[in-house]
């Protein structure tokens, strides 16, 4: 069967001096003629510079590939998410490549996420990195709105510039605001602005120059204490620095990595979501990891 | 006569600040001298040895996370405390932000029951009054977690603490003890150690300056390092502090 188109929302409009665009989806689940409940994408909305691929079925999984025509964010772009998954699907977004911060001359880009999962679904967000080119600006601001029944695996990460390019911390500003609440209260809260001008990556570059910057949220009724421990024991080498903390309620885990650069920054992630696949049975869809060609 | 009626009065201006000296004092019991908030795993990750290291440590991280973190929330629960109507669900939602800001657990257990302590003597040393009986019935109802940072604010306004002396004395609290935890964790001489809190110290009223311009929207600080160390404290395999 085919997805159902939504209807935009009212405030997807073409801004001037940019696109304004993104997806809307909603994932839920159906019987199938074998009589086995399975995922699907059950209604969608696309706008460029955003595109989705195919949406793809395995073992109890929908997955659905994004990607930027484009290949980036320039100026006045806006970008906006909206993805739920209901009554225990399983929805896997990937984005297998890289998306620029192009170089801007005034102006920032924007990107505004709102996850939502209930009633015992999974959502896995797996995108490739963020690049924060040259004298560019991002505003994000993502929000998470889950119940104690449904699990999150959300992965964000930030490379501070094209290596290609020699460039390091030469972007602009890098503002973002996490909020994740379970059940209606607030988990998370990451509220900051990073502009390197200032001196705010003294800290970031501490043991790394270029270092790469990777935020993982773990959210699930199956976290344990003992993960902490265990991801500490990842043999990730002297080239990343991994530390892990249970959220707030002890209702999720959060992850911090910090690379030397994007070869051992693919490598802590690959390890990372081997851990909880192990650790959690839960089985990602061979074909997620097939298509994310940035981290195989 | 009149003379002596003006000094009283005057006098009566200044009686916070012997409090404020009271609550401020590593005497008072909060627990602080258990903690120290993370200096100890990142001491070790950056192989700090000397004055200068602290001196780093406080330009490069205590500074920054003050000026736009935790003095501007100290700030904006200040504000709401000195309001007629006191608007107790915008002080319980700013409560859950700092809940939800502390990443790393260690940290935010620490704030907790370093707030836990402070509201316990307050309670037993400045018994009825009626903020206090306030704050309690409606951290019944709103189920406040009662983070530091709130129950100073708190106690600032039981003792009349003017807004800006009040958050030097915060500013002053903060350095003293990664001071203090520093003379365990460090090869520093006490005189070493009161060199670079002297540093520190002269740098808070610039710090104080700009916390208070700091919005809420705008309030927060990126220091995924030194999150990676205190997370990573919880873990290790030795450690004299809680946090």
């Amino acid at each position: 069967m085919s997805a159902n188109l939504v209807s935009p929302t009212k405030d997807i409009t073409t801004a001037y001096g940019g696109v304004f665009g993104g997806v809307d989806l909603v994932y839920d689940t159906r019987v199938n003629s074998s009589n086995k409940q399975h995922s699907y994408l059950a209604k969608q909305w696309v706008r460029p510079p955003l595109h989705l691929a195919k949406s793809y079925e395995e073992n109890q999984w929908a997955l659905n590939l994004l990607m930027s025509p484009t290949a980036g964010l320039l100026a006045g772009d806006r970008i906006k998410l909206n993805i739920q998954v209901i009554n225990q699907a399983k929805a896997a977004v990937i984005s297998p490549a890289a998306c620029r911060i192009h170089t801007m001359k005034s102006g920032s880009a924007s990107i505004t996420q709102h996850y939502k999962i209930s009633n015992q679904s999974i959502l896995d967000i797996w995108a490739a990195p963020l690049i924060l080119q040259k004298q560019a600006s991002l505003n994000q601001n993502t929000r998470v709105d889950i119940d104690a029944s449904s699990t999150l695996f959300m992965l964000e990460s930030i490379m501070p510039g094209r290596s290609a390019y020699a460039e390091s911390f030469t972007f602009d500003a890098w503002s973002t605001k996490l909020e994740i609440y379970l059940d209606e209260e607030l988990l998370v809260y990451e509220n900051f602005t990073v502009e390197p001008n200032r001196g705010d990556t003294k800290d970031w570059q501490t043991f790394y120059p270029d270092a790469h910057y990777a935020s993982f949220y773990y959210i699930s009724p199956q976290v344990k204490k003992e993960f902490i421990t265990q991801l500490h024991e990842l043999e990730l080498g002297v080239d990343n620095k991994l530390g892990a903390s249970l959220c707030a309620g002890n209702k999720g885990i959060g992850i911090k990595i910090l690379s030397r650069n994007s070869l051992h920054l693919r490598k802590a992630i690959l390890a990372v979501r081997n851990f909880f696949e192990e650790q959690t049975s839960t089985s990602f869809p061979h074909a997620s990891k097939r298509a994310q060609t940035f981290y195989h | 006569m009149i003379a002596t009626a003006e000094i009283a009065q005057e006098q009566d201006l200044w009686m916070w600040l012997p409090h404020l000296i009271q609550v401020s004092d590593p005497l008072f019991p909060t627990g602080g001298y258990a903690h120290s908030l993370g200096l100890e795993e990142w001491a070790a990750t950056c192989n700090y040895k000397d004055k200068q290291d602290l001196v780093t440590f406080f330009e490069e991280h205590v500074a920054c996370s003050l000026t736009r973190l935790e003095l501007p929330y100290l700030h904006f629960i200040i504000q709401l405390l000195d309001k007629e109507q006191i608007d107790w669900q915008q002080i319980k939602r700013l409560d859950s932000e700092i809940n939800a800001w502390k990443w790393a657990s260690e940290i935010r257990e620490a704030s907790l029951a370093q707030g836990r302590g402070r509201l316990r003597l307050l309670k037993k040393l400045w018994t009825n009054e009626s903020i206090m009986q306030d704050y309690e019935e409606q951290a019944k109802e709103l189920g406040f977690y009662g983070h530091h940072l709130l129950i100073t604010a708190i106690q600032f306004k039981i003792l009349g603490v003017p807004l800006r002396a009040g958050l030097l004395a915060y500013g002053y609290q903060s350095f003293a003890n990664f001071s203090s935890a520093s003379i365990k964790l460090l090869r520093m001489s006490p005189e070493s150690v009161q060199g670079a809190l002297l540093h520190g110290l002269s740098l808070l009223p610039e710090i104080v300056d700009k916390a208070l311009v700091v919005e809420h929207d705008d309030a927060g600080y990126f220091m995924p390092h030194f999150d990676i160390a205190c997370a990573r404290h919880s873990t290790a395999f030795s450690r004299l502090f809680i946090s």
